[in-house]
């Protein structure tokens, strides 16, 4: 290719570029932007984000699925959760007693999440994790309506 | 409908020279409030232009990202450039120490009244032009030297060796980039025969320039707008601030109001040499034509000229934005190459073939 031609394709190319700018600049469709505050009621997370720890519930059965096998306990990297469990006296079978977790430890990492073998962990999409007092940050997440509650007397 | 003084701009100077006269009597006095007149409609103009433009260049650059800028204060962050600018007013004027003070406290106000002059000689519309000068164009592109000598002087007096390399290469880059740019107009002046800006844009009457001198207008159209990017100092050629390396370059030690003039006089130099561009290749305030189509030509000139002159001028600043933030910086020696060794011979070539066609008379509507 000679000199000509490597002008060309020099051109060419930074035509190109100028041809996704201005694609982008066109289609006002693809801002990414969110105006936060504004758009608390509508906006949504990517379903990948990491948010808080939350507990399922098992849809047929209503209660949780954890069995407080202390799995996600082992995985955890620093510590932030405790699981206390009991027997059931009719089944002679453990069952979970108390969730604990402690956010002020956690680092969002995930590892619970991926061990759990009963599905019974996923990672939450609120990121409005602000709070003005650390103890408001240990929860138990077992709660009979869901919502965790802050826990100070969590082990 | 278009029979008045918004059309005619040509109406308006002797109208304000005739209250004038009729209020102060002395010619002197006259010319004297005249010159502080168009003092003030240039000064309020460019912190007007200066303060939108860079309101348009944050809106231009997010939306090139797929962001959306300034967006809290005003509709649409509007007024956001208005409270920078505040803010840098009472910020502190800091001089460092060991700054060769004069100088230092003068590089700012020389890029600021290099840019403001040149703004002067442009032509609005029919007679909205602040100086009629026979050589305005040559007067326009030396006064633009000054400028440099401006940055060479905030880099050196700055005592900071990242302001002096900047101010160095600032040097280097527009002295370069200023031959290209000058013989790109000049082949375009050997089609208008002139050098005076009111001529250059009445022999463009029938046509423009970019398209009637042929291929020659396009290819030095295409030359003086990179090379003008290079002299604004802007992104692919902003090697003299290039943030990475030298933090800000030759104004890296400056702050307050001093800062708000070199970043002024930055905007207000896109919109001048933009202007020119406008002026030279695309008409000035002339509006667009075809030929005999009556009813097409009276349409185009139902808006007036100064309309004509700003549509075009911003049509260009916005290719200017929208070039900056596509392209990535070049390196010093890829910029010196393609200056020394693509841009200028190019720019040679298209004079030479431009010489011969006007010698010729081989281009669209001589006479």
């Amino acid at each position: 290719m000679g000199y000509v031609g490597r002008v060309a394709t020099a051109i060419h190319g930074l035509l190109q570029g100028m041809g996704i700018t201005m694609g982008h600049f066109v289609r006002f469709s693809e801002v990414i932007t969110q105006q936060y505050p504004e758009n608390r009621a509508t906006l949504k997370m990517f379903p990948r984000f990491r948010g808080k720890v939350t507990l399922l519930r098992d849809p047929e059965k209503g209660g949780y699925r954890c069995t407080a096998c202390s799995l996600c306990v082992k995985a955890c990297p620093n510590n932030s959760l405790t699981v206390q469990r009991e027997r059931d006296p009719e089944t002679n079978k453990f069952r979970l007693a108390g969730y604990y977790y402690h956010f002020e430890r956690c680092t969002l990492c995930g590892l619970c999440v991926d061990t759990c073998k009963f599905s019974a962990l996923a990672m939450g999409n609120n990121f409005e994790n602000a709070a003005y007092d650390r103890a408001a940050l240990t929860l138990r997440l077992d709660t009979p309506d869901g919502v965790p509650q802050p826990a100070p007397e969590a082990p | 409908m278009t029979d008045n003084w918004i059309w005619h701009t040509e109406r308006i100077p002797p109208a304000v020279t005739a209250v004038l006269t009729g209020l102060l009597g002395s010619p002197l006095l006259v010319e004297l409030v005249k010159m502080a007149l168009v003092a003030a409609v240039l000064g309020a103009f460019v912190s007007l232009t200066a303060l939108s433009l860079v309101w348009i260049e944050r809106k231009v650059a997010a939306h090139v990202q797929q962001r959306l800028g300034p967006m809290r204060v005003g509709p649409h962050g509007l007024l956001q450039t208005l409270a920078d600018g505040l803010k840098l007013m009472s910020k502190e004027n800091i001089t460092p120490l060991e700054a060769d003070r004069f100088v230092f406290h003068l590089a700012p106000l020389l890029c600021f009244a290099a840019t403001f002059v040149a703004l002067a000689f442009i032509p609005w519309a029919p007679d909205m032009q602040a100086v009629n000068f026979n050589v305005g164009i040559v007067f326009v592109l030396g006064i633009g030297s000054v400028g440099v000598l401006g940055i060479l002087a905030a880099g050196w007096s700055s005592n900071n060796k990242w302001s002096l390399l900047g101010a160095m290469r600032a040097g280097a880059q527009i002295i370069s980039y200023e031959l290209s740019a000058t013989i790109a107009l000049l082949s375009i002046l050997v089609f208008a025969g002139s050098l005076d800006f009111r001529e250059i844009v009445a022999s463009q009457a029938g046509g423009w320039w970019i398209w009637r001198a042929p291929l020659v207008g396009l290819v030095a159209f295409v030359i003086y707008g990179i090379a003008s990017v290079a002299e604004c100092n802007r992104t692919p050629f902003d090697l003299v601030e290039g943030e990475s390396e030298l933090t800000a370059g030759f104004h890296t030690e400056y702050a307050s109001i001093r800062f708000a003039m070199f970043f002024l006089a930055e905007f207000v130099n896109i919109f001048v040499v933009c202007s020119i561009s406008a002026t030279v290749f695309l008409g000035g305030w002339m509006p667009f034509h075809i030929g005999t189509f009556a009813g097409f030509n009276r349409i185009a000139d139902l808006i007036p000229p100064w309309a004509w002159f700003f549509a075009k001028t911003m049509a260009l600043v916005l290719v200017f934005m929208w070039v900056r933030w596509t392209f990535p910086r070049l390196r010093v020696d890829q910029l010196m190459r393609f200056e020394w060794k693509f841009l200028l011979p190019l720019s040679f070539c298209t004079l030479a073939i431009a010489s011969v066609l006007v010698t010729a008379g081989w281009y669209l509507f001589p006479g």
